[in-house]
């Protein structure tokens, strides 16, 4: 795959995280007590989006720059920022797929909701951490 | 001063004191001393007079509660502010509840009634509905006390009839009475036969109450009777089995404490007109009373009667942090054990698997727990306090008035979606600058019998079909005996305005639905909605949202759908449950991303170990 079309696919990646981090965190910004109705289905349409564009974009991602902190062109706070961003990605996925069975209680799935919000938090942390950690790359 | 007024200051000094040490007094019954048995009630029966009855005197004069059960070991004026008596008087009025429902299918009225000031109803005084007719109408399912005993609001036209009929007084025995033979029908025919002060009595197994205090003139005297050449009508009288008298003139009351549910069903049954469910046998009852419960094990009260009602605000409303245990939440979402409750008050604690928790910020615990599943329609549900139902001579046709919808899934003030029923209000009014105030019936009701003559007769009790044009001339002729205001018919959520033989219809505010909260029938977890899965409400034509609510009235009306109610977008609803077809992909999507992402992190972590690894043996070498 040529570099333009990796570079598509992770702008995409971008855009559908904006997506997710708009809908999922503008409600609660504007009042709402939990997510629900409009929100909630642009939030749960763009999600199968932005973790197939995540997984795709990875592996794209780990095959030009290698597995090594070291390894590419990328420097390497750009690239820890990346292996954070994945590494919380599991549990952020994992919470809300757990709370979406009906294997645990209501009391279970208010912590998985409570891990679903936080490590969004901190997914969005990571995100302006990588973007200001490659315009610096760049600069 | 001299020895005169010294003795005088004295001697009302010490009565004044001695008053006032007696008015603090509990009361003999007042004070439990921690024994769980009943106390044994064999007691002398008092009259209004605070005279024992005796069986020799005459006139035999009906006992009197206040006097009876308060005289020396209750304290009745503690006990009737209670929140079953203290209707009208300045009591906060708290969450919405049933209200009195006054219908006429002639008149084609259907008026939601309180004195409490609940939000979407209308007080008695506002349609010039007397405290007497109020009484003699919905007192047939009202403990006593309230506005039966609140002289301050009695009218003063009717004053020579309190005066033969009496105060009705807080009527101890509905409630507390064990007796099987206790009838509490009677105090509806003793109610319709003005016979206040006659009512409580006329329940008892050992009294028997005759004659009609209607029949008599404004000036009976109930100790004097009436002079031979007066009437031919009965005078009110009582009559009591001297065997249940003993020789002390006593009589055995079987009172409890814990009142039976039974007693409680007099006055809050509801039947749910189901034509899939025509026996009695097919209606199920409450979950908590299916186990073995009592109404009053939640419901409680202490010697003011201010019984429990158990919603959600009650505790803050009423400053009270104890009210809190005795909610659904309460009770059944936490294993803390209250030290002002006793242990006993705790329910299980419900896992509620698989349910997303926004269901338990945005859903009552009621809406998936209690009263009917929705169906395709809404149904009509009878209850004893709109329909009179246990007592005699009531019309017991399914469509009968008041039309009582439920169950209606509507978003309340505090944004959760409960069940609620539901009444349409249907009345004549006069619009003043867009505010409408009922008419009082005697300015309508022979305008609107006249114009409606022709119509057939109405066994069922229910609305008569009407066209529009009737409405417009009966319109029309009210509005020749009222220059100033406009009248109007406020009937099915809108307002009927006759524009120059034209009849307009607009919505309002005040013609908008009185609902109250269903709390009851509780369902437990195996039939509550949801218990099929997500689908039950997640689904295109689920009921949850598109169930058709009846807009009630003597008018051709569409039918509402139950989405309207709750601040809903049904697109939006019916959107989120086409997902659910999805879901399995969705959820297969995401899952492999994770599969890919995990993998890569494995990957990752094995490649800085084997780096880590690599780069200690080289440092050794």
């Amino acid at each position: 795959m040529d570099r333009s079309k990796q570079k598509m696919i992770m702008a995409m990646g971008f855009v559908a995280f904006f997506v997710m981090a708009i809908t999922g965190f503008l409600p609660l910004i504007m009042g709402a007590k939990v997510l629900s109705g409009w929100w909630m289905i642009l939030h749960a349409t763009a999600a199968p989006v932005f973790s197939l564009l995540l997984a795709v974009g990875a592996l794209l991602w780990v095959r030009s720059e290698g597995m090594g902190l070291k390894d590419g062109a990328q420097n390497k706070c750009t690239k820890k920022a990346a292996w954070a961003f994945l590494i919380l990605f599991i549990p952020n996925a994992l919470s809300i797929l757990f709370s979406m069975n009906a294997w645990f209680p209501s009391s279970t799935q208010h912590t998985f909701l409570s891990v679903h919000f936080y490590t969004a938090i901190g997914l969005c942390l990571l995100v302006l951490l990588h973007l200001n950690f490659s315009r610096k790359n760049k600069g | 001063m001299n020895n005169r007024h010294s003795h005088f200051l004295f001697i009302s000094l010490a009565f004044f004191l001695f008053g006032h040490l007696l008015v603090g007094q509990t009361k003999l019954g007042d004070s439990p001393d921690g024994s769980r048995s009943s106390a044994v009630h064999r007691i002398k029966l008092m009259d209004h007079d605070s005279s024992a009855i005796r069986l020799y005197k005459t006139p035999l004069l009906p006992f009197s509660t206040e006097n009876t059960c308060g005289s020396s070991c209750h304290d009745y004026n503690v006990i009737h502010s209670g929140w079953h008596f203290n209707a009208g008087r300045d009591t906060e009025p708290g969450r919405n509840g049933q209200p009195w429902i006054y219908t006429d299918p002639n008149t084609l009225t259907q008026i939601p009634l309180s004195y409490r000031g609940w939000n979407g109803t209308i007080n008695p005084e506002d349609i010039d509905m007397s405290v007497f007719e109020f009484i003699k109408t919905f007192g047939r399912h009202h403990p006593g006390g309230s506005v039966g005993e609140q002289e301050n609001r009695w009218e003063t036209e009717n004053a020579f009839r309190w005066n033969v009929s009496g105060k009705v007084e807080v009527n101890c025995l509905v409630c507390h009475d064990m007796n099987p033979a206790t009838d509490r029908s009677h105090v509806a025919k003793q109610l319709q036969k003005e016979n206040f002060r006659w009512a409580t009595a006329s329940t008892a197994s050992f009294a028997d109450v005759t004659g009609s205090a209607k029949d008599m003139p404004d000036h009976y005297d109930i100790y004097y009777g009436l002079a031979l050449d007066e009437s031919k009508a009965i005078p009110p009288q009582v009559q009591y089995d001297e065997t249940a008298f003993n020789e002390k003139d006593e009589v055995f009351f079987d009172i409890t404490r814990n009142i039976p549910n039974e007693n409680c069903y007099f006055c809050h049954s509801t039947m749910v007109v189901d034509n899939e469910r025509t026996e009695f046998w097919q209606h199920g009852e409450d979950v908590h009373i299916q186990r073995g419960m009592n109404c009053v094990d939640c419901h409680r009260n202490g010697l003011d009667h201010n019984i429990i009602r158990g919603y959600d605000n009650e505790s803050a409303e009423k400053k009270s942090p104890t009210l809190a245990y005795f909610t659904c939440e309460g009770c059944h979402t936490s294993n803390e054990i209250g030290s002002t409750v006793s242990y006993n008050n705790k329910g299980l604690v419900p896992t509620h698997k698989g349910l997303p928790p926004l269901h338990l910020e945005k859903l009552s615990c009621t809406a998936c727990h209690s009263g009917e599943m929705p169906k395709d329609n809404s149904f009509l549900a009878k209850t004893s306090m709109g329909h009179g139902l246990g007592t005699h001579g009531i019309n017991k046709a399914d469509s009968t008035l008041p039309h009582i919808i439920t169950p209606v899934f509507e978003k309340n003030e505090a944004g959760t979606i409960e069940p609620v029923n539901m009444v349409w209000p249907s009345y004549w009014g006069l619009n003043n600058d867009g505010k409408i105030s009922p008419m009082a019936n005697n300015s309508y009701e022979k305008i609107v019998k006249a114009v409606l003559s022709d119509l057939p007769l109405n066994p069922n009790g229910t609305w008569p079909k009407i066209e529009e044009e009737k409405i417009a001339d009966i319109l029309a002729s009210l509005a020749s005996q009222n220059s100033e205001s406009t009248p109007v018919f406020v009937s099915g959520g809108k307002v009927y305005i006759n524009e120059s033989g034209t009849l307009k219809q607009e919505p309002h505010p005040q013609a908008t639905a009185y609902t109250w909260p269903i709390a009851h029938n509780v369902r437990p977890a195996t039939l509550a909605l949801g218990i099929n899965g997500c689908t039950d409400c997640h689904s295109v034509d689920a009921f949850f949202y598109t169930s058709l609510i009846s807009v009630d009235s003597p008018l051709k009306t569409d039918d509402a759908m139950m989405v309207d109610f709750q601040s809903q977008d049904l697109v939006a609803a019916q959107l989120f449950a086409n997902a659910f077809m999805f879901r399995p992909w969705l959820k297969g999507i995401i899952y492999l991303s994770v599969f890919i992402v995990l993998s890569l992190v494995i990957l990752f972590f094995f490649n800085g170990l084997q780096c880590w690894l690599g780069s200690t043996k080289n440092e050794k070498n």
